[in-house]
């Protein structure tokens, strides 16, 4: 029977377990989920796309070590950032909507795992 | 013959000690945010600078050329120079800060297609931030014009609050003969003694012939 991502409740019990790390390294390994590291001089910008790791549904999580505060300060890539080519680790949730969400979450299953990617250095 | 070094996957697994906290992903929720809204904020940002600056840059050069001309006109040469050489370069660091915040606030419109995105950022996100610190650097450059400008500026007014005067010893002699033009030299019962400006040519001439005597700024020929 194919559960409605919509009905599966928001996780509260484990939602930092490791077993959905473990279970998106599989979906990486199976390529249903993905996972892109873009690096352009100091800024770096992550994109991972695909199935979620505990509910079916499918999305996709931006998230950047780079921002321009109005306070007169740039913030992350000044340069704190490992510029590096090491595996660039990367923390992402679902954004589906799910029952149960408390009301201080946006969006997502409740789950949070890690996926590590090599960086692709854009440069042209 | 060396090895070839084998690729490396492109994922590796995490270390199991290693997994999101709630309130890291709190944190990282808050910090992506923050990272969309980069471009709209220095925008706006460099918005308030470009206003400033251009306030400044109008103000300035219209109580210099409105004022300056005649009041300079009173200094001596060098310190006429100097003050130039100050305000000059105020109002140009004045004009590139402007500049430099007007291209932060307004970008530069250009035309790109998705495949050429992709191809040089790989993200549009990417392309977004490389935008916002272009411009927050650009905005960087014009603050820093903005101080430069300030200082000249605020030097070459306190300058010329204590610059002297031009002191002209320079004299024009109405006399029965004519008229003469010169620094005074000496006087004594037979006349005045003149020596014209460049101190090449003495004259002198009658206390009985002479009509008036006035300090003037320079001799007209």
């Amino acid at each position: 029977m194919t559960v409605n991502p919509a009905d599966l409740p928001y996780e509260q019990d484990r939602p930092n377990d490791y077993q959905w790390t473990d279970k998106a390294f599989d979906l990486l390994i199976a390529g249903s989920l993905e996972a892109h590291v873009y690096r352009r001089g100091l800024i770096t910008v992550a994109v991972v796309a695909g199935k979620c790791p505990r509910c079916p549904h499918t999305f996709t999580y931006t998230t950047s070590d780079f921002a321009v505060g109005s306070g007169g300060q740039v913030l992350g890539g000044t340069r704190s950032v490992d510029a590096s080519d090491d595996y660039v680790p990367i923390d992402a949730a679902c954004v589906g909507n799910h029952p149960g969400r408390p009301e201080n979450q946006e969006q997502g299953c409740g789950v949070a795992f890690r996926v590590e990617a090599l960086p692709e250095n854009v440069d042209g | 013959m060396a090895e070839p070094i084998p690729a490396r996957p492109r994922y590796r697994k995490p270390d199991p000690h290693q997994v999101p906290r709630p309130a890291t992903m709190a944190q990282r929720a808050a910090f992506d945010d923050m990272s969309r809204k980069s471009a709209t904020d220095v925008a706006a940002s460099a918005e308030r600078w470009r206003n400033g600056l251009a306030a400044l840059t109008t103000v300035i050069t219209a109580g210099l050329l409105i004022k300056g001309p005649a009041n300079a006109a009173d200094l001596t040469f060098w310190w006429r120079v100097g003050l130039t050489t100050l305000f000059g370069a105020g109002i140009l660091a004045s004009i590139a800060g402007t500049w430099l915040a007007l291209r932060a606030a307004a970008g530069v419109p250009t035309s790109m297609t998705f495949s050429d995105l992709v191809r040089r950022y790989g993200a549009v996100d990417l392309y977004r931030l490389l935008l916002a610190d272009k411009a927050a650097q650009s905005l960087r450059r014009a603050r820093i014009c903005a101080v430069i400008a300030l200082v000249l500026l605020g030097v070459g007014v306190l300058a010329w609050w204590w610059a002297p005067a031009a002191t002209s010893a320079l004299v024009q002699v109405d006399h029965a003969g004519g008229q003469a033009c010169g620094t005074i030299v000496s006087s004594d019962n037979t006349g005045l003694r003149l020596a014209t400006r460049d101190n090449t040519a003495r004259t002198t001439i009658a206390w009985s012939t002479i009509t008036s005597i006035k300090p003037v700024k320079n001799c007209m020929e």
